[in-house]
């Protein structure tokens, strides 16, 4: 392994720090930035939210409240718009990882499958409702978590 | 993924902790504002004006000034050479810890 001196090196030789901890430091800076740019828990709660009250109510009711329902993305965007605003970029990935990928496909596979049952009575409702939130919410999760992890191996391995 | 790593090399100015972590916050992003930096590593304006001279003194971060709702930003992000040299560290740092890569 080579070391390359700089001229303004801080004072302290780096000697003195652990290479250990210095590793530790620089996987929990980088996993604090990725962490401050991805999707905002709440904002993920309510889009889960939003998505499980469309598809428990879809066929069920008139598809005007099925719209007023949509609308509500609105808010949504905009809160999305100006949350990420006041961040930083965070780099483009060129692939995403197998896991994002998989639950990405159940997560699209749930909704559509959603479709097929057209509850009736009150607790059908209840049950699709929170039937497809925990799952959704769950795919939504893994997903987050595998971007992360993802990203925090590209900042770190990947020279490009 | 399909990644291009870089060859343990320890990179003695990257090392310093303030620096280490600018340059690890900053692989994970295309860039990052002054003010973002600052809050995300918690430090002052002087220590980090301080911080990013060095690294943009040797080619390792870009520094662009740019305007936002009339008012002047700093937006830094790591170079081609930063990023060579920080993911070269951190396989460094790993080959002395022995740290398998994951």
């Amino acid at each position: 392994m080579e070391s390359e001196a700089h001229p303004m090196s801080d004072q302290t030789s780096s000697a003195h720090h652990d290479p250990a901890q210095m590793l530790a430091a620089a996987q929990q800076a980088s996993a604090d930035m990725a962490h401050a740019t991805e999707f905002p828990r709440g904002f993920m709660l309510c889009l889960v939210a939003l998505v499980s009250t469309g598809l428990t109510l879809i066929f069920a009711v008139p598809w005007f409240i099925i719209l007023c329902i949509g609308a509500l993305l609105v808010p949504l965007g905009f809160w999305y718009f100006f949350t990420t605003a006041r961040r930083a970029k965070p780099r483009t990935l060129t692939s995403h990882s197998g896991p994002y990928t998989r639950y990405f496909l159940l997560f699209l596979l749930l909704t559509q499958c959603a479709r097929f049952w057209i509850p009736e009575l009150w607790w059908e409702f209840v049950a699709k409702w929170i039937l497809l939130f925990l799952t959704l919410w769950f795919c939504a999760i893994r997903m987050r978590a595998s971007l992360l992890k993802h990203r925090l191996k590209d900042a770190h391995e990947n020279i490009i | 993924m399909k990644t291009s790593s870089s060859q343990p090399l320890f990179d003695e100015l990257i090392h310093a902790p303030i620096r280490l972590r600018l340059c690890a916050g900053l692989a994970t992003v295309q860039w990052a504002e002054f003010a973002q930096l600052r809050e995300t590593l918690k430090i002052s304006d002087s220590v980090l004006s301080k911080h990013l001279k060095q690294l943009s003194d040797v080619g390792y971060l870009q520094v662009e000034r740019f305007l936002k709702a009339g008012r002047s930003h700093l937006r830094v992000s790591l170079t081609s050479k930063g990023r060579a040299a920080y993911v070269g560290h951190v396989a460094a740092l790993r080959a002395i810890t022995g740290t398998a890569e994951s």
